[in-house]
């Protein structure tokens, strides 16, 4: 058991950074926050629909899913984080996850006591808004899926999605030359994309057949991203990457 | 797990699976032919007023299907 070091929150502060800029008062008492570091592996469930969580997680490496389960076994993951977002900052005053977490890969986490997000909340307003924001920014990429599967094909819900992992992945700085991991399998996209695995093979093969992106072995790797941001009718201006005063 | 390709046709374009999906059996091929052919209909019937949409089976990936799952079609006037 440690504390994340520096170099594994710097996707977080990043994400942080492309917003507003705290002061080194506030960097810090967000890392005295921050409590022990675990290791979880691929497919563990870190939150369930119904628990009463202490802690908020905050994922270090690797990749998490928001999901919710139907009936007849379906599941609907409802959204999806990298290392430098907190998966269920929400969890605070919300009390009662009414969705599960789990790990799509190995990762390595952060956990926060709700009671160090208290202390931050009644002596830090500035970082307290910026907390606030990290929530608000799931609300409208949350908006954004529900555009996207209501309004868009499957071919440009599909680009839409690797258009926001790819942005995502760039502000956290975990992209090189165009490549950055998804190492989500291809049931676990049409569960995020809301489609039949029949279905998410053929647009993923269409997708591939346009030469925009090469995904593979988790690595996907785009080739035009002015044709992605094309298919997908991207826009990222719902990602707020404006650095101002919150 | 065997290997199912599902083949779409699409008026009379075939676009031929060649990377097939894993499936415990036939019967869970089927069922994820249909729900594959519902999701692809709202779609493919939303922008065409004449369309015929199938999903043929294969279990080699060059090898003749084994199953026509499903077809739908649209025509208006």
């Amino acid at each position: 058991m440690s504390k994340p070091t520096e170099d594994e929150l710097r996707p977080f502060f990043a994400t942080i950074a492309a917003r507003d800029t705290i002061s080194d008062e506030e960097h810090r008492a967000l890392v005295s926050a921050m409590g022990d570091r675990r290791v979880i592996a691929a497919g563990t469930d870190i939150a369930r629909e119904g628990d009463r969580p202490l802690v908020s997680t905050l994922v270090l490496t690797g990749m998490t899913a928001r999901y919710s389960t139907v009936e007849d076994g379906g599941r609907q993951i409802t959204g999806l984080h990298l290392a430098g977002d907190f998966v269920d900052l929400h969890s605070f005053p919300l009390k009662i996850m009414d969705h599960s977490v789990a790990s799509i890969s190995r990762c390595t986490i952060a956990v926060v006591p709700h009671a160090e997000l208290k202390h931050i909340t009644e002596q830090f307003p500035h970082l307290t808004r910026v907390l606030w924001l990290l929530t608000l920014l799931e609300g409208s990429i949350h908006r954004q899926w529900l555009v996207a599967k209501g309004r868009l094909t499957a071919d440009e819900q599909m680009a839409h999605l690797f258009c926001e992992q790819y942005v995502k992945a760039g502000i956290a700085g975990l992209t090189e030359g165009g490549r950055f991991a998804l190492p989500l399998t291809q049931t676990q996209l049409g569960d995020a994309l809301g489609l039949s695995i029949v279905h998410t093979n053929r647009t993923l093969q269409r997708l591939r057949r346009t030469h925009a992106i090469e995904w593979q072995d988790g690595i996907v790797e785009i080739l035009d991203w002015d044709m992605l941001r094309e298919l997908g009718q991207f826009d990222g201006s719902y990602l707020h990457l404006e650095s101002v005063p919150r | 797990m065997p290997r199912y390709y599902f083949d779409i046709i699409e008026n009379d374009h075939r676009s031929r699976d060649r990377e097939g999906v894993d499936l415990p059996s036939l019967d869970d091929a089927r069922r994820e032919a249909q729900e594959a052919l519902a999701d692809m209909a709202a779609e493919v019937f939303r922008r065409s007023e004449n369309a015929t949409l199938t999903i043929e089976i294969r279990t080699e990936s060059d090898g003749a299907s084994v199953e026509v799952i499903a077809s739908a079609s649209i025509r208006t006037n």
